[in-house]
């Protein structure tokens, strides 16, 4: 027989918040070693690609926010339908949590390829470019789902609809990836390859999946830190959470 | 170190501000993700205390405050 204790128990706030407490602060100082350390490697000691000059480097964290921002999102939505289909308060409190973080990383991807467009085709914003147009989307979904689940008096029925549209969203998820190979793009189609040999130069690729895990552990402790507010705000009237907030602030 | 000085990395080569702003604004957006909710979630708790303490108060009876005064 499966043991499904930890699945009831993930149903449990009490029990959540404890835990999450106990892995933040790894989850934090692992990513934010590794995200620094991968940075600095790539600012400072790979060579300059033969191309674009040292404007590449912007890379080591354009692309780790990007790859981060569209996994948020599939997270995102699971939780939503997990939230929808089980009736999880637990599930939407995460949705809730990954929003702003998803968000922010997306932002971050617009921005800093906006910032390397500028040297490298010579523009920071090309409206014909579908890669561009279907991350600005994906921007704009993530604040939709964060502007629905503030919409609605009842709190259930903001849970639904955002819910809804990050399931909705999805289908963007794919566009995005595939936008550099179904139309013709100024955006460089991707240098990592999964099932073949990557366009890119191991010394410049180190770092960038170094950078690349750092992101993700970084999200995660944002998730997290995301979480813990989503628990406290709603367990507000807890007797468990007056003791819990009265044992942390001792 | 690929650079051979400081200034030649500060510079890198004429793309120095575009990669300086791009890693800039990259670090005050995730500092911004981790200072928010832990500033919020610190208030909130503080709020929560306050108030699991001020209905602690209301309870007690005044003959009970006495002993809890007395626990003090």
């Amino acid at each position: 027989m499966a043991n499904w204790q930890w699945f009831h128990r993930l149903g449990s706030p009490k029990w959540l918040l404890a835990t999450l407490d106990r892995w933040l602060p790894w989850l934090l100082s692992l990513g934010l070693l590794m995200l620094v350390g991968a940075l600095a490697w790539g600012l400072a000691f790979v060579p300059p690609d033969y191309k674009q000059g040292n404007s590449f480097r912007i890379m080591y964290i354009h692309v780790p926010t990007a790859v981060v921002a569209l996994a948020a999102y599939y997270a995102m939505a699971i939780a939503g339908a997990v939230a929808m289909i089980w009736r999880m308060k637990v599930a939407d409190m995460v949705m809730r949590a990954i929003a702003p973080v998803g968000a922010a990383l997306t932002f971050l991807a617009l921005v800093t390829g906006a910032i390397w467009g500028k040297p490298t085709w010579g523009a920071y914003w090309v409206w014909q470019d579908a890669r561009l147009t279907s991350m600005l989307i994906l921007f704009f979904l993530y604040l939709g789902v964060m502007a629905l689940y503030d919409a609605y008096s009842d709190r259930r029925n903001g849970n639904r609809a955002a819910a809804v549209v990050a399931l909705a969203g999805t289908v963007n998820i794919p566009i995005i990836y595939k936008s550099v190979d179904w139309w013709s793009s100024l955006h460089q189609p991707a240098s990592i390859k999964f099932t073949e040999q990557s366009a890119i130069a191991s010394e410049m690729l180190q770092p960038l999946l170094l950078a690349i895990i750092g992101t993700y552990f970084v999200f995660a402790a944002m998730v997290i830190l995301q979480l813990r507010l989503q628990i406290v705000l709603s367990e507000g009237r807890s007797n468990w959470l007056a003791e819990y907030a009265t044992n942390k602030l001792r | 170190m690929y650079f051979e000085s400081f200034a030649a990395f500060w510079h890198m080569a004429g793309h120095g501000s575009f990669v300086w702003s791009a890693y800039g604004m990259s670090f005050v957006v995730l500092g911004l993700l981790v200072l928010q909710p832990l500033v919020r979630y610190r208030r909130e708790l503080g709020r929560i205390k306050n108030s699991a303490v001020a209905v602690l108060q209301q309870n007690a009876t005044p003959s009970s405050a006495d002993s809890a005064q007395v626990e003090k």
